[in-house]
């Protein structure tokens, strides 16, 4: 019955020879059917005491005679036959091992299996060929359209959990899979096109109502997504700097479960519905394709192996997994195929439209300023022209802005994963609702912002929500809420993360801070900046470090990322009660509202969304500290002064703080007083970027022409102090 | 917002590719030789916007055609006395921080000469001045009609020292 020892060394090695040989062996030639037919005549004698094992050996063994015996080559059969003993025999090996019992190869499913192609786990297992030369304009198509694809398959999938028979998206997503796969098998890119395959078939099963997505098959198949996102990107990486893909991204194992999970659905579903832990899908196969069948049990015993490894780890694991996000209150829409016609357009292009546009109102402006010089009477042919001409310009420049804008979806839809994801890992019951997702932002806006967004995302559902048992406790629902929400405000965007957790505890903030050393002792402190002290550095209230968050390396990170798109974050947090975090932020990046500012001979821009306001300051409300730091004060608010002129060190006007204005500027939750000479105007101002060459000087955010022609230095107010 | 707008890359200025067309400019009665592809336009001495922070000889930001161009005064980067008059002008050249990175800038010359051709032979390697003089950023010395001219290499006159000195006043 077992086998000695010693020969499972011997045993191993020739297994791994014959794995080898099918991977290359081919239908229709011979090459390596004699040394696999050599290996089964080893691998005949070392089981020859385990009859389980021995029997496909020899069933193989003897096929394989037959085929020498006629000189014929290896045909689709044998090769099917072959690679599934392979794909076998190293687990069955494996229990032999330990003594367990072994299950036949997977011999009836495979027979039934919707896969007439002989691609198998192994033969996927290769590195992208790109041939970069030759595709290189199609691999450019074929990488935004897989993309596209992607995104709207983790979308659509992300719906169809909760509505899994809608066929709607059932056809689309199986198109989206069809596409990438044809378009992969043309360009050679062997693993997306057999990934692609696999899950295809999957789909079409669903389609044809054999198979009900449950909740584990869709984590398959985003694992599968992800897998080809991963490959798509090597794709990617080869376009933009020619590095060609140098690991090979393992898709086997995931060939191998999703083929799995169609085989089980044959044969489970005449049966009953299937439940979710039929064909449980391998939480983490290691990368070597030949995983243990799990579905083939279900056909020959009566249930789901109850020994098996892998079956009793996932079951947990795919409760809370089908609870994330399993409400139907979850504003998850529809994917549709976007309406509309579109072209695509490379965004230099677009970046360079924006700039010559920048330019033309520029000069729109100058000849508008020229034209009311040499010739103040209204309504003369002249003035008349030159009106249309600004009204064109402005709305020449509205579209070209808006070439620039796109939806907040995707990144919306993306955190709508993460709370998947995340909720899993937690083992909390969350609803995550989201609205808005049709604002429109800024592209760089949208870039830049999904990280952070991640990062709040974690934090809502680590810190934020309570778990399970505590929220019960507390007498709310057990399943969280979290909502995200995009909406204008003002000439703002706001994105807004809400949760309906414990809520920040204002003197368990204040405690700690000062015990990290953040504020003295006995600072007096409002509710909103105590706040927010968790975006300071080093700040972290959450007793356990967990894998996602609580190192208090994230929120500072977060703030300045956000204060990089020159928006700023509001903190609101009730105790028992739940948390808002509001990210404000500007409605593009090119353009800023500001407050334009004269010192001595130049012109200042302060951008609108930090000042205040700005005043005439009276001489008594002025006082000076230890002889030279200026104190206002503005209504009972002590703020410093700084005089613009100083901090710049360019000669001023006002000598004394009386003669000139003062603006009240809030940046990161601090007030100070700025004095400048004079107040000019308010305007919109399309910022220019200075150059690489001063990029970072503190204080100074950028440039703007003015109306005049001239250019006048656009201020930060975050790092104006550091400059003095 | 805009960043760096991409032109045709800058020609190397390796040592053996050094004959060629040379603007030649006056610095203080100096004349100094500019390589030819480097040079993008030259006009006249217009308003320059200052920039706080700054070294001394980066004179500012100048609006080219609604362009922001950082501009540097060649006499006060050679040491020389600041001087204004009615031939000052500005030439535009593209200078490569970054084999793949450059930018516009504008230098503040005293007067715009001509174009030479420089042969081969014209040009000779700097001589060592010692340590009194800097030599790094100059290509070779050229003599056009008895009259010595130096040759620059641009992407060095300016380039490097300038972005030291603003990464120093961004982290002080």
């Amino acid at each position: 019955m077992s086998i000695p020892s010693e020969s499972y060394q011997a045993l191993g090695d020739a297994i791994e020879r014959l794995a080898a040989e099918s991977i290359l062996a081919q239908a229709g030639r011979d090459d390596g059917l004699v040394p696999a037919y050599s290996l089964l005549g080893d691998l005949r004698d070392l089981c020859s005491t385990d009859a389980e094992l021995l029997q496909p050996v020899v069933a193989l063994h003897r096929l394989c005679e037959r085929h020498l015996d006629t000189a014929m080559p290896f045909d689709a059969e044998l090769l099917k036959e072959l690679r599934r003993v392979v794909a076998w025999l190293p687990g069955a090996v494996a229990k032999a091992k330990e003594g367990e019992g072994i299950a036949p190869p997977p011999a009836l499913v495979v027979a039934a299996s919707p896969t007439g192609e002989s691609q198998t786990a192994a033969g996927s297992e290769v590195m992208l060929n790109l041939n970069l030369d030759e595709n290189r304009e199609l691999l450019g198509e074929f990488f935004s359209e897989v993309m596209d694809h992607l995104a709207q398959i983790e979308s659509v999938l992300l719906a169809l959990e909760l509505n899994p028979d809608d066929p709607n998206s059932l056809n689309a997503i199986f198109r989206s899979f069809h596409t990438i796969k044809g378009n992969a098998g043309f360009l050679g890119l062997k693993p997306m096109q057999t990934l692609a395959h696999e899950v295809e078939s999957l789909l079409d099963l669903a389609r044809n109502h054999k198979l009900r997505l449950s909740s584990p098959i869709v984590t398959e198949i985003l694992r599968s997504r992800d897998a080809l996102l991963t490959l798509n990107q090597q794709v990617g990486r080869a376009l933009e700097n020619g590095q060609l893909p140098d690991q090979v991204v393992p898709v086997g194992h995931l060939v191998a479960a999703v083929k799995r999970l169609a085989a089980g659905a044959n044969e489970v579903e005449p049966f009953a519905p299937a439940p979710a832990g039929v064909a449980p899908a391998p939480r983490e196969v290691p990368a070597a394709p030949p995983a243990v069948p799990v579905a083939a049990v279900a056909v020959d015993s009566p249930g789901p192996d109850p020994e098996t490894p892998i079956a009793t780890e996932v079951a947990p694991a795919a409760v809370p997994g089908k609870v994330a996000g399993g409400d139907s209150a979850t504003g998850v829409p529809a994917a549709k195929a976007a309406g509309g016609a579109t072209v695509r357009v490379n965004t230099e292009k677009l970046d360079t439209l924006m700039n010559v546009v920048g330019e033309l109102v520029i000069v729109q402006s100058q000849l508008q300023e020229t034209a009311r010089a040499t010739d103040p009477a209204t309504g003369t042919p002249l003035q008349r022209n030159i009106a249309q001409l600004s009204r064109l310009t402005k709305e020449l420049q509205g579209t070209a802005m808006s070439l620039r804008m796109i939806p907040i979806k995707a990144t919306f839809q993306k955190m709508e994963r993460v709370v998947r994801d995340l909720a899993r890992d937690f083992g909390k019951k969350v609803t995550f609702v989201t609205s808005g997702d049709e604002t429109e932002l800024d592209r760089t806006v949208v870039e830049e912002i999904g990280d952070p967004l991640v990062h709040m995302v974690r934090n809502a559902l680590d810190h934020g929500l309570e778990p399970t048992a505590a929220r019960v406790t507390a007498g709310k629902n057990e399943t969280g809420t979290l909502q995200l929400k995009a909406y204008h405000q003002g000439g703002n965007i706001v994105i807004e993360l809400e949760d309906d957790g414990r809520g920040m505890d204002p003197d368990r903030i204040y405690k700690k801070a000062v015990e990290k050393g953040l504020i003295a002792a006995g600072a007096v402190l409002s509710r909103d900046e105590i706040l927010a002290l968790i975006l300071a550095p080093g700040f972290s209230t959450a007793e356990k470090v967990t894998a996602v968050s609580g190192r208090g390396v994230g929120m500072d990170v977060v703030k300045r990322n956000i204060e990089k798109l020159r928006g700023k974050i509001e903190i609101s947090s009730e105790l028992g009660r739940g948390s808002i975090f509001r990210l404000k932020l500007p409605l593009t990046m090119a353009i800023v509202d500001g407050l334009v500012v004269r010192v001595g001979a130049d012109r200042f821009i302060l951008p609108t969304m930090s000042v205040q306001m700005a005043l005439r300051p009276q001489k008594e409300n002025l006082s000076m500290v230890q002889g030279q730091g200026e104190v206002l004060d503005l209504r009972g608010r002590l703020l410093p002064v700084h005089r613009l002129s100083r901090c710049f060190k360019i000669p001023a006007d006002a000598a004394n703080p009386w003669d000139g204005i003062i603006v009240i500027v809030e940046h990161g939750g601090k007030a100070y007083a700025l004095l400048v000479d004079e107040m000019v105007s308010k305007q919109e101002v399309v910022i220019k970027n200075l150059g690489a060459f001063m990029h970072g000087l503190p204080g100074v955010a950028g440039g703007a022409i003015l109306g005049d022609g001239s250019i006048a230095l656009i201020i930060d107010p975050g790092s104006l102090l550091k400059a003095a | 917002m805009a960043t760096t707008t991409t032109l045709k890359p800058a020609v190397s200025s390796g040592q053996a590719g050094l004959s060629g067309k040379y603007l030649t400019v006056v610095l203080d009665g100096e004349a100094y030789g500019i390589a030819v592809l480097k040079v993008r336009e030259i006009i006249r001495i217009q308003k320059i916007t200052p920039v706080p922070q700054l070294p001394e000889h980066v004179k500012g930001v100048i609006n080219l055609r609604g362009r922001v161009i950082p501009v540097v005064d060649l006499r006060i980067r050679f040491g020389l006395k600041a001087a204004m008059t009615e031939l000052t002008c500005i030439v535009f050249v593209q200078i490569a921080l970054t084999a793949e990175h450059s930018v516009q800038m504008g230098l503040v010359v005293d007067s715009v000469e001509e174009v030479v051709i420089l042969g081969k032979d014209e040009i000779e390697p700097t001589p060592d001045f010692g340590a009194q003089l800097n030599t790094e950023y100059l290509l070779g010395m050229a003599k056009v009609k008895g009259q010595v001219k130096t040759l620059l290499d641009i992407d060095r006159v300016v380039a490097p020292d300038a972005i030291r000195a603003i990464t120093a006043a961004a982290n002080p």
